[in-house]
């Protein structure tokens, strides 16, 4: 397995904290697929945006991560929308000569440098690279109407994200569109979830994610590809159906709905009960 | 940049916070005066529609500065500062993980985040 090690997880803090199922499917995800993986030792927030809010020193942050994997020989594989966006920007930060002295100057106290070698990719990124293995991979098709959102930043700035279309990005429909699953398009697929408008202002984050959910009554199940966006429309739907629990849909991420689809089991995946009822019903329709 | 911002107002049109209600950066890129910087989600539609490469972000971030920061903007900063994560993340998230069948991880140190931070 060594010999394929490519990627250096790096789940950042929500998905540490707060969402273990998403870690596990990507990993039992690209396991299955042969993409070598391992932990981050010690690695940190990505810096942006919380620190960058308040201070430029964000980029010491990114750049100490970037660090970590470039000492390990390996790319950065990231699960979220703002990980993603702020690792690549710091990454391209690292060209200019002064930004990376200045950075080195401080890694240099905990023993570490950097040049921005070592690659940032997002597991969309990485999935639309081995999407034929992928589609060879896919023993148990899915019977399920799903709906998408879109990460915003793992394709957006478009010259920092460098992967799909910035404003109209397709990766997730043609993911999904391997594992024999129907695709509801709801026309707010691309929109923010404004999961992070939850911080300043939270009747604004609970309305946007109504929106979003509502768009998709049509689907069986929502899939999403970040911690962000999972946590204002699968964790926060008590709040925004608040006396309406009938309309609560259920959520997957990304690599939980392929997962499925190569015939791993649902526990495995951190797959949730609702979603395995949905699964059983489809099995005996 | 900002010099480069002739105030057409696209930026506005399509930002999400804006068509939810709250006013942000667009708001104020587009000549309005009552906005804050808080509001925006990070989405970065705004900057990849400016017709003049206006950097959005930084104007956005550098307004976040000037600004009266939310408290749970601001404990999450905190937190970084402290622990290295927006999120007081402890070694007892090991108990968890092993729950989820996940292998241990070892977080980074206090002291590698003084080395690493000295904006508090
Ligand atoms: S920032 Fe760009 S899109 Fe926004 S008002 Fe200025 S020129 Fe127009
Ligand atoms: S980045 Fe912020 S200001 Fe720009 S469109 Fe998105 S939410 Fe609006």
């Amino acid at each position: 397995m060594t010999s394929n090690l490519r990627f250096v997880f790096y789940p950042g803090c929500l998905v540490l904290q707060r969402m273990p199922q998403y870690e596990l499917a990507t990993k039992r995800l690209l396991a299955a697929l042969g993409i070598g993986l391992q932990d981050m030792p010690q690695a940190s927030c990505c810096g942006a945006p919380v620190v960058e809010s308040f201070s430029d020193e964000w980029v010491y942050l990114a750049a100490y991560n970037l660090a970590l994997a470039e000492r390990l020989g390996l790319d950065v594989l990231t699960v979220c929308g703002s990980c993603t966006n702020s690792l690549k920007r710091a990454r391209l930060a690292l060209r200019d000569p002064e930004v990376r002295e200045d950075v080195n100057r401080r890694l240099a106290a905990l023993g570490l440098s950097v040049e921005g070698r070592a690659e940032v990719k997002h597991l969309l990124q990485v999935l639309m690279e081995h999407r034929a293995a992928l589609k060879e991979s896919v023993t148990a098709p899915l019977r399920l109407k799903v709906a998408l959102t879109y990460p915003c930043q793992v394709f957006r700035p478009g010259d920092v994200a460098a992967f799909d279309d910035p404003l109209q990005p397709q990766s997730m429909h043609e993911l999904v569109a391997l594992t024999g699953a129907e695709i509801v398009e709801t026309g707010v697929e691309h929109e923010c979830c404004g999961s992070t408008l939850y911080t300043s202002n939270q009747p604004l984050a609970l309305s946007a994610g109504r929106r979003k959910l509502e768009a998709s009554r049509g689907a069986d199940v929502l899939v999403d590809s970040c911690g962000n966006c999972h946590w204002l429309l699968e964790r926060m739907q008590r709040a925004i159906w608040a006396g309406e629990p009938h309309k609560r849909l259920p959520v997957l991420f990304m690599p939980q709905l392929l997962g499925l689809a190569l015939g791993l089991a649902p526990d495995e995946l951190g797959v949730n009960s609702r979603v395995v009822a949905l699964l059983g019903r489809d099995a005996h329709d | 940049m900002i010099e480069n911002c002739t105030h057409c107002g696209l930026c506005r049109e399509v930002c999400p916070a804006e068509k939810l209600g709250g006013r942000t950066i667009t708001s104020l890129l587009s000549g309005g005066d009552e906005y804050s910087a808080w509001l925006c989600c990070c989405c970065q539609l705004c900057q990849e529609v400016c017709p003049e490469g206006v950097d959005i972000h930084q104007v956005m971030m550098c307004e976040r500065r000037r600004e009266p920061a939310p408290d749970p903007h601001r404990r999450s900063f905190e937190n970084v500062l402290r622990y290295g994560y927006a999120f007081p993340i402890t070694e007892d998230i090991n108990a968890m993980r092993s729950a989820h069948g996940l292998d241990p991880v070892e977080l980074i140190s206090a002291e590698q985040v003084r080395l690493l931070l000295h904006c508090l």
